[in-house]
């Protein structure tokens, strides 16, 4: 079996937040999450909001450092590169943002947008520029008339192409997709997601993909992460997760979609989310689940366990543990 | 529609820029709506073509320049002399028109000194943060903790009086503003996504300054310099009015009313019409600067 | 079956520097009493448009109605005053949107704002049937518990930022049926919550629903929260209603090229999908819509008739209407 292109190893974050005028408390975003990506494939993170999946992509492209652990790309220790090595590194993974809106500034044309990362990594101009660029409007399939055109003249999937354009342009070996198709309508997603599918064939990418929809995440990955309160509860293959998931949490998560013809309300989880600042003691799901029944659960924290082959789960009531 | 499927890239000027074209014929039409942004408008082009005209457009150009005629002394206005004369016997209106260029050259050192020094300290705050932001921003506020006119005066004071040392002294109190307003609005814009896929891109600090984070206070930076020339002019004014700054006979409206003053009230007219000049152009760059910032203000822009 | 609203041949314009937005082409739907209706579509189609209609919340200009009637109980909306409006609001329709933080002042208590809806709903009625300020804080309390938030008594003093997402989006219901409505216009009700709390929020108002009889107005993209809550679907595109059918009929035997294209949109979480597939194109800007039926350019089926005739909303059962040429 070949190396891991990425490997995040008991990765964490917090952060300090003001509480009134002196107190602070310490959000967990990110506890100790070990992860790892092959080369071409496809992992999904899964996680309702405060799950910290998408401090975690913000972690290991390092626009935001780690509070601990270790994140290795190929091989090589990037948790403390900076300056120019780490400049360099940003050519071999790249991001795509939820908000398609947000993430163009709104002065710059199309043309501006697209061309960014090739004058700051390749300093290139004039006409081999504009060649480029092109290209890179072809392969996302924009018109090439939409060249010199506003973000605000274009519709959010034209403007997410434009985002994945900009992302793929200096040819990364791992690109990371944080929820890149939710503020988008399904009809527009259903293009994005197909289209993200075949460029992942044809540029031979890998993915991290980011998402709190778990349909689109069975449908574009090869394996999940299933995110709670900063930690890692449950990963394996997608059918394997989805279609047994596991975990009490998973089970709810799967549970919870609206599906027609099931009366809303089925298998209900009770309760709300809490937060990363105020995490509850023991296993951190233990408040909301509905199987909390051994005495462990709200004094020690499970950690991820082997089921089956590439499936683990972090559960005292399951897996050989059990 | 039918542009959008084609797939050639536009060539020509026009097609290049349609958005931008779009843009400004939108801005022109907003603009156009509101009376008072036009009557600004026309204020502050009035004002631009006296200060660009000035001596050509004023009736006698040799009264500006200390000229003396004592047999037509404080006459009031007539046909001959539309704003009545001065105590030499000098014609008012050619000496209002001429002390546009000298309010133009004031407003606008004024406030381009004050942006000059006041944009890159408050972009460099922003951004930077930390103690580097704490150190800025202390000193803004021992700035902005005095009152304006006081330091300057202070400052005029120690250099001298003449109108060079008062934009001087005005230039050093007026930026602490642009350092609150750019420091705000780059706070804002540091928490954009699109400067947070720069970085991810690889981007330095100094193209993230330049490329993203400057263009987008352009348009806060324009209605508040709009807005600050008449206030600048106000202000070189009140000190041409106290003796500090242009010295009579230099046709400056602070220094006319300063020497009105003791004329008034039977020669009423000599007050008035270097007044109302004042009165006017500060009135005129408000009013246009309101008009710019309902326009260029996304939250008060209605389609 | 008698309707509580009825909404005919309704056309609106939006007035802009560009021109005039055809934002709604001609709506014909109607609600009986207790009935569940969704409106789905995607961004542009209209769907909160219509909604704010019915709500009389649609400022004029840019708004311009060019045609037809908003009908509820007899009378009709679009000639209410406001003296009728502040009868209708908050005791006929009420309205709970999709942002639950945007709709509460944070520096009042959750008390204060409940009480101060239910109190302003005491002008329109008469003298002896006002509330005095225990009966109004009574009320309160009844209204937090019936949306089944725990502690409604002490929930009274606190502050928004001190819930969650989905208690507030609770609190706003609760607002919203203090007045007794008939009506509840809900503008997705739950896109801005987790999934987990979706699935709360969307049992409740099914529950509720079944509890009080009332008629609800659900608005959503999401087709899959429309279904589990409505027992009828009407699918918006482009300002106009493209199809109109009972939940399941929708779902199993969709008629309409739209509506076909957006359930082959949807991922599915159960099974193996190789393919998903859009709807080629993007949404036709309103300014200059397609002449014609408004879908035709992103249509599979589209001929010259379909180029040049707007096709009518025609009935194919009792209860199933679509507008396509081709069914």
């Amino acid at each position: 079996m070949s190396e891991p292109l990425l490997r995040l190893e008991n990765l964490t974050k917090h952060y300090t937040v003001k509480r009134g005028s002196f107190a602070t408390a310490t959000v967990k975003a990110v506890d100790g999450v070990s992860l790892h990506v092959m080369p071409g494939e496809a992992l999904g993170i899964v996680g309702e909001s405060g799950s910290g999946k998408s401090t975690v992509a913000k972690v290991l492209l390092r626009l935001t450092d780690p509070t601990a652990g270790r994140i290795l790309f190929d091989g090589q220790d990037i948790t403390a590169l900076d300056g120019d090595a780490l400049r360099a590194l940003r050519r071999d993974m790249q991001i795509v943002f939820q908000n398609p809106h947000s993430a163009l500034n709104g002065r710059h044309t199309i043309f501006d947008a697209i061309a960014e990362p090739l004058v700051v990594q390749d300093g290139l101009r004039g006409q081999p520029l504009i060649d480029r660029v092109s290209r890179l409007m072809d392969l996302v399939s924009l018109p090439r008339s939409f060249i010199y055109r506003y973000p605000h003249e274009l519709s959010g999937g034209q403007k997410q192409r434009v985002c994945i354009a900009r992302a793929v342009a200096l040819k990364p070996r791992l690109l990371v997709l944080d929820e890149p198709t939710s503020a988008l309508d399904v009809s527009v997603q259903a293009q994005i997601l197909s289209f993200l599918k075949d460029l992942q064939q044809e540029l031979k990418l890998t993915y991290l993909f980011i998402s709190h929809n778990l349909a689109v995440v069975r449908y574009l990955c090869d394996r999940v992460a299933v995110m709670y309160l900063g930690a890692v509860l449950e990963q394996g293959p997608v059918a394997a997760v989805f279609d047994r998931p596991q975990h009490p949490y998973t089970q709810a998560l799967v549970a919870a979609i609206p599906k027609p013809g099931v009366p809303a309300g089925h298998s209900l989880l009770g309760g709300d989310i809490p937060t990363a600042s105020r995490m509850p003691p023991g296993c951190r799901f233990h408040t909301r689940c509905a199987e909390a029944m051994l005495p462990r659960c709200a004094t020690d924290s499970p950690v991820l366990a082997p089921l089956d082959a590439g499936h683990d789960c972090a559960c005292f009531a399951r897996g050989p543990a059990a | 529609m039918a542009s959008d499927t084609t797939s050639v890239a536009p060539t020509g000027w026009r097609a290049r820029h349609a958005g931008t074209i779009r843009q400004w014929r939108l801005y022109a039409h907003l603009f156009r709506r509101s009376f008072s942004s036009m009557l600004g408008l026309f204020l502050v082009v009035l004002f631009l073509v006296l200060a660009a005209a000035g001596p050509a457009l004023a009736p006698y150009p040799e009264d500006t320049m200390g000229a003396v005629h004592l047999d037509n002394r404080l006459k009031p206005p007539s046909l001959t002399h539309p704003f009545g004369t001065d105590e030499m016997g000098n014609d008012i209106l050619s000496r209002v028109i001429v002390g546009t260029r000298t309010s133009l050259w004031i407003g606008l050192i004024i406030t381009g000194v004050a942006a000059l020094i006041g944009v890159p300290l408050g972009i460099f705050a922003g951004y930077m943060g930390g103690r580097i932001r704490e150190v800025i921003m202390r000193i803004t506020d021992v700035f902005l903790s005095v009152p304006g006119l006081a330091l300057a005066l202070a400052i005029v004071a120690s250099l001298g009086p003449g109108i060079t040392n008062c934009v001087i002294a005005l230039s050093l109190v007026w930026w602490p503003g642009y350092v609150r307003l750019i420091d705000s609005k780059t706070l804002a814009l540091k928490e954009e996504l699109y400067i947070e896929a720069a970085r991810a891109i690889g981007a330095r600090t100094p193209r993230i300054l330049f490329h993203h984070i400057l263009p987008n206070c352009v348009s806060p930076l324009i209605v508040k310099a709009s807005m600050d020339m008449g206030m600048a002019i106000l202000s070189a004014a009140s000190l041409g009015f106290i003796g500090l700054g242009a010295k009579p006979p230099s046709p400056e409206w602070g220094a006319m009313i300063s020497v009105a003053r003791s004329y008034m009230p039977d020669w009423w007219w000599y007050a008035l019409f270097p007044g109302l000049a004042i009165y006017l152009t500060v009135l005129g760059f408000n009013l246009f600067g309101d008009g710019l910032r309902d326009i260029l203000d996304p939250k008060s822009r209605g389609r | 079956m008698s309707s509580l609203l009825d909404i005919r041949d309704y056309r609106l314009d939006f007035d802009t520097f560009d021109g005039a937005y055809k934002v709604l082409d001609g709506i014909d739907l109607s609600l009986a009493e207790g009935e569940t209706l969704g409106i789905v579509g995607e961004t542009g189609c209209g769907k909160s448009v219509l909604a704010k209609s019915i709500m009389g919340l649609l400022p004029s200009p840019p708004a311009r109605v060019l045609s037809g009637s908003i009908m509820f109980e007899e009378h009709d909306l679009l000639k209410a005053t406001a003296a009728d409006w502040r009868a209708i609001r908050g005791q006929r329709i009420a309205m709970i949107f999709q942002d639950p933080m945007t709709f509460l002042n944070p520096v009042l208590t959750i008390g204060q704002q409940v009480c101060d809806v239910i109190a302003a709903q005491q002008g329109s009625k008469p003298k002896a049937a006002r509330l005095d300020r225990a009966a109004i804080r009574a009320h309160a309390t009844r209204m937090l518990e019936l949306v089944r938030l725990p502690d409604a008594a002490e929930l009274l003093n606190r502050y928004p930022h001190q819930l969650s997402g989905g208690m507030r989006q609770r609190v706003l219901i609760a607002m919203a049926l203090s007045g007794s409505p008939r009506l509840l216009i809900a503008d997705e009700p739950t896109t801005a919550l987790d999934v987990t709390i979706q699935a709360q929020v969307l049992a409740l108002i099914d529950d509720l629903v079944q509890r009080l009889k009332l008629a609800v107005i659900m608005i959503s993209h999401d087709l899959g929260a429309v279904a589990a809550v409505c027992r009828r679907i009407a699918v918006m595109y482009a300002g106009t209603v493209v199809e109109d059918a009972p939940t399941a009929e929708l779902l199993a035997r969709p008629r309409h090229p739209y509506t076909k294209g957006l359930l082959a949109a949807l991922p599915d979480i159960e099974g193996d999908q190789a393919t998903l597939v859009g709807i080629a194109g993007s949404i036709p800007n309103l300014l200059t819509p397609p002449q014609g039926c408004r879908f035709h350019p992103r249509c599979p089926l589209a001929d010259a008739r379909c180029r040049s005739e707007k096709p009518l909303l025609r009935r194919l059962s009792d209860t199933h209407r679509v507008a396509c040429h081709h069914v």
